[in-house]
């Protein structure tokens, strides 16, 4: 199953509105940016593909809304994630605050079933923005991401193309690594269901 | 063989195991939680009544343990070997012990992190065994307590998915028994709960209630059958005539009483929530989620299950459920189809290239057909509906949509002349800056007020993106677009500064006045607010009218029939897309039975669309040429869900054809973005929904007159759903936000 098979790998992208969510996923797939991208409404995915060690890999990246009152929408997209990006904008201090609950939230609705070992990444956007705009300091960032388990944090800059395919590419290795897990229960039932396909026993007339 | 005297550390002795037992978590099957169901005997020496019954999800498994229950599952007792029917009494302690010893890690009695529940057999109070009765409904059993305030989930058997017990029914079939071991409410097939019975006899007694098929005494006392089993009381009675003096009265209250806790079952809910709020107290979540649920709206939330946030996200469950209750009434109506076909033509619900091509669309009227609709003192000379049925078929030349549509939008009534619309107007700038002073004036307000500053930052965030590739709209600074990014900018000329001395990002004075419009529509509409998506209605209509106050007046029109899209609850936009799931499968019926196959007759890759009229998917002048046909309300007033219909019978084929899945199907309905043929789905539309009326029409007709027709079908006539007949109105749906008290969120 893993040999030539291209794997793919769900990612989802969450934080509050206006944070660069579209922009940071325009930048890594396309390379652009483009100050016309509109708030989001629903939610919309693209693929991207990689090669991470040897491995051909596509990588869904799901962007969803911001704002309040389109989130449970996202909800219904949530499920079958790999990895989770938690995104906010280093001069706005509520984006920051907002983090934990995106995760919590994100982890009760995708029904995430080991929620302690669940990846997710945290990115601090918009670092182009001059620095006396810039309300929350790496230190303070990297301190919330310790303590929400150690979590990979990049800084970046999804106007001026700062560290996205970095992060991106810390995003990919978690979510193959999760997918990994994953795909380890799968292949198991598969081997049962053969045996029993010898047996004819599935063929029952009942 | 004899019972092993040592178990290896921490492990139990399997007795019993059956897969794909299930939790029904929500009534949506994606949350249904797989597991086993087992009887483990968890210490060598444990008793009969000792032993464990527990269900243990997929999940929670280790892969070796899975592989002892599956084989367990499979084969039973006696291993593969021997024969399934050597149904003997086994006793754990006695001679014919299982041949089969494996073990498992014990099970745990409780479980807060995931689904896992156990109990001692002698704690149990009861069983209730709901055998399967129709292939439609899992067979399913609950356990009762003896603690009546502990609930435990019902347990369903998905017996088409358990290898094990198809292999039991294939079996039985071969040798002509296909019944049920444990005769439950009469005759009933075998069904994967029944040898779960038959094996539990083996360690209890099972007394049946006579009060209710199906409820099972464990190990009872006598007192309980004196309760629930009363013709086992009648006979001890006459065995003993002494021993059971009690009073029949309060005897009938405690039964009464009990048997209420007992029946009222143990749903999920109670389950879920007893869960959770036990974990509060006892601090024994992950950190994570401990956070979480201290949080007080989840406090909230654990109260009251079904509010807020567990509401919304069931909602697009809740879409695709609603619309199903419908479902079976029309797909596969044999009479129905049967009806419209011999009534309206065999292939009818087709739209065929002929008669797209025929009924093609008018060119777009110009000034001068406009002109000809009025005297010379501007007021009209033809009927409402005439010019209605114009524009509505042929749509409205760029020149005169400055005029027209402050008649579409309700601005000026039809039936006004030039001097009646002059004052009108006057009046209506008037109030326009009455509603505009409201805040500009007030500096308090802008602050103090927090729900005003938070508006504001809302429709700032929302301006700046709002649009940015329309002329009207782009920055003063230069254009920016993707092709000509410009390298050397230094970043200064973002700091430009609105009057208040904000930032303004906007670079842009039309973005300045619809950010005054939309500052004063909250002053109109104060319960609503500023919801995203809402600059996506107003951005076109000023660009069009360019005049402030009018635009702020035909935009508040506008909003009339689009605030059920912007309500905090979602259920405007529930209401339509129930009733858009619903015309799929009056009109789409392969296409809806595709949908289902592939999750998506939830249609939410249509979310969107709905919410801001397909403002994102169409260029800038095709969204005005779709907005202004849609504002006649010729046929219906919620015409765009024949345009959204139109979309979906276009690309049926195709998608019928390659597409499989979820994902797939959003990323095709979303791809179409910027390749959608305005006017030729508008035919479409109306083709559609011509024939939606007919059928609707033929179908009343049918219904209305005697039920001969039906009888004769053997099928009782069912009407069109109210949802799909509120299609055939002109009228507009109106839905208002709820009053905002000082507890309503901002967002
Ligand atoms: N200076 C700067 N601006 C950025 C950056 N990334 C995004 N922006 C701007 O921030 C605003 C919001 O960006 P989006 O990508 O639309 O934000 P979003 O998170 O997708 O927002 P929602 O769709 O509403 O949830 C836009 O005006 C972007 O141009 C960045 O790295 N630097
Ligand atoms: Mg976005």
């Amino acid at each position: 199953m893993a040999g030539q098979k291209k794997t793919l790998l769900k990612v989802i992208i969450l934080g509050d509105t206006e944070v660069g969510k579209t922009s940071l996923m325009q930048q890594f797939i396309n390379g652009k940016f483009s100050q016309q991208y509109k708030a989001t409404i629903g939610a919309d995915f693209l693929p991207k593909d990689m090669i991470i060690d040897d491995k051909n890999i596509t990588m869904q990246i799901w962007d969803t809304a911001g704002q309040e009152r389109f989130q449970s929408l996202g909800v219904a997209f949530y499920r079958g994630s790999d990895c989770c990006v938690l995104v906010y904008d280093v001069t706005n201090l509520k984006s920051f605050e907002n983090l934990t609950s995106w995760r919590d939230e994100f982890l009760i609705q995708a029904n995430i079933k080991d929620p302690d070992n669940f990846p997710f990444i945290i990115i601090g956007n918009k670092i182009d923005l001059e620095e006396g705009k810039r309300l929350i300091s790496t230190k303070k960032a990297q301190a919330l991401s310790n303590s929400l388990g150690n979590l990979p944090y990049f800084e970046t800059s999804a106007k001026e193309s700062v560290n996205i395919d970095q992060a991106f590419e810390v995003v990919a290795r978690c979510a193959l690594k999760q997918e990994e897990i994953m795909e380890f229960n799968d292949d198991y039932t598969d081997a049962v269901n053969i045996n029993v396909d010898d047996d004819n026993y599935n063929n029952c007339a009942c | 063989m004899k019972a092993p005297k040592t178990f290896p550390p921490g492990k139990g002795q399997v007795l019993y195991a059956k897969s794909k037992v299930y939790i029904h978590v929500t009534s949506n099957k994606n949350d249904n939680i797989p597991g086993y169901l087992t009887i483990v005997k968890p210490f060598p020496d444990s008793k009969n009544d000792e032993l464990i019954i527990s269900f243990i999800p997929e999940l929670d498994l280790s892969i070796e343990d899975k592989t002892t229950l599956d084989y367990f599952d499979l084969y039973g007792l006696d291993g593969e070997k021997n024969d399934f029917y050597s149904n003997n009494k086994n006793d754990i302690n006695g001679k014919n012990f299982p041949q089969i010893i494996r073990f498992i890690d014990r099970p745990r009695i409780s479980s807060i992190s995931s689904y896992a529940f156990g109990a001692v057999i002698n704690q149990l109070y009861t069983i209730q065994v709901r055998p399967k009765k129709t292939s439609l409904w899992e067979g399913s059993i609950i356990l009762h307590p003896k603690q009546e305030n502990d609930k435990l989930p019902a347990l369903f058997f998905h017996d088409d998915e358990s290898l094990g017990t198809k292999r039991e029914q294939k079996l039985k079939n071969q040798n002509f028994e296909p019944y049920s071991e444990n005769q439950i409410g009469g005759n009933s097939l075998y069904w994967g709960g029944d040898r779960f019975i038959s094996c539990l006899k083996n360690y209890a007694t099972l007394t049946e209630s006579t009060l209710e098929t199906g409820m099972f005494l464990i190990n009872c006392t006598q007192e309980d059958a004196m309760n629930f089993v009363p013709n086992i009381l009648n006979n001890d009675q006459n065995k003993d005539d002494n021993s059971y003096d009690f009073n029949a009265e309060v005897n009938q209250v405690l039964t009464t009483a009990k048997w209420n806790l007992l029946t009222g079952l143990a749903s999920i809910t109670g389950f879920a929530k007893k869960q959770i709020n036990n974990a509060i107290d006892n601090k024994i979540l992950p950190q994570s989620l401990q956070k979480y649920v201290e949080r007080s709206e989840v406090k909230k939330i654990t109260d009251d299950f079904d509010s807020a946030s567990v509401y919304l996200a069931k909602w697009a469950l809740s879409v695709q459920e609603e619309a199903e209750k419908n479902r079976k009434m029309i797909i596969g109506n044999e009479y129905y189809k049967e009806l419209i076909s011999v009534e309206l033509g065999d292939k009818f619900i087709e739209l065929t290239p002929l008669e797209v091509s025929k009924a093609a669309r008018r060119g777009k009227m110009n000034k001068e057909d406009w002109n000809k609709f009025f005297d010379s003192n501007g007021s009209l000379q033809f009927t409402i509906h005439e010019i209605i049925g114009q524009i509505f078929h042929s749509g409205l030349e760029e020149d005169i949509r400055k005029d027209a549509w402050l008649f579409l939008l309700g601005v000026f009534p039809w039936d006004t002349t030039v001097s009646e619309r002059e004052q009108l107007k006057k009046s209506l700038e008037n109030n326009y800056i009455e509603y505009k002073n409201s805040w500009k004036a007030d500096l308090t307000k802008q602050e103090n007020d927090a729900f005003w500053k938070d508006q504001k930052v809302r429709i700032y965030k929302d301006l700046k993106r709002t649009d940015r590739d329309v002329d009207f709209f782009k920055s003063s600074k230069g254009d920016d677009s993707d092709d000509d990014y410009d390298d050397d900018y230094d970043g200064s000329y973002w700091n430009e500064e609105d009057e208040f001395g904000n930032e303004t990002l906007f670079h842009n004075k039309n973005l300045l006045v619809m950010r005054d419009i939309l500052f004063s529509y909250n002053e109109l509409n104060y319960n609503l607010g500023y919801v995203q998506g809402m600059c996506d209605l107003l951005a076109p209509l000023y660009c069009v009218l360019k005049d402030e106050a009018i635009t702020f007046w035909a935009f508040s029109n506008f909003m009339e029939r689009m605030e059920r899209n912007f309500v905090r609850n979602l259920s405007g936009m529930k209401a339509q897309m129930v009733t858009l799931t619903e015309l799929v499968q009056f009109m789409l019926p392969d296409l809806y039975v595709h949908l289902e196959k592939c999750d998506s007759s939830n249609l939410f890759f249509f979310f969107r669309m709905l919410l801001v009229w397909f403002k994102r998917e169409l260029s800038f002048l095709e969204t005005m040429d779709l907005w202004e046909i849609m504002w006649t309300d010729y046929y219906s007033s919620q015409f765009i869900l024949f345009f959204a219909l139109a979309i979906l019978q276009k690309h049926s084929k195709i998608i019928m054809k390659t597409l499989k899945g979820f994902d797939g199907i959003l990323r095709y309905i979303n791809d179409l973005s910027g390749k959608l043929d305005v006017q030729d789905l508008l035919t479409r539309s109306e083709l559609l929904f011509l024939k939606f009326k007919q059928m609707v029409e033929l179908i009343d007709r049918t219904s209305a007159g005697t039920s001969f027709n039906s009888k004769q079908a053997g099928e009782p006539v069912k009407p069109i759903s109210d949802e799909l007949r509120t299609l055939l109105s002109k009228e507009i749906v109106i839905e208002k936000e709820e009053t905002r008290t000082s507890e309503t969120p901002f967002g």
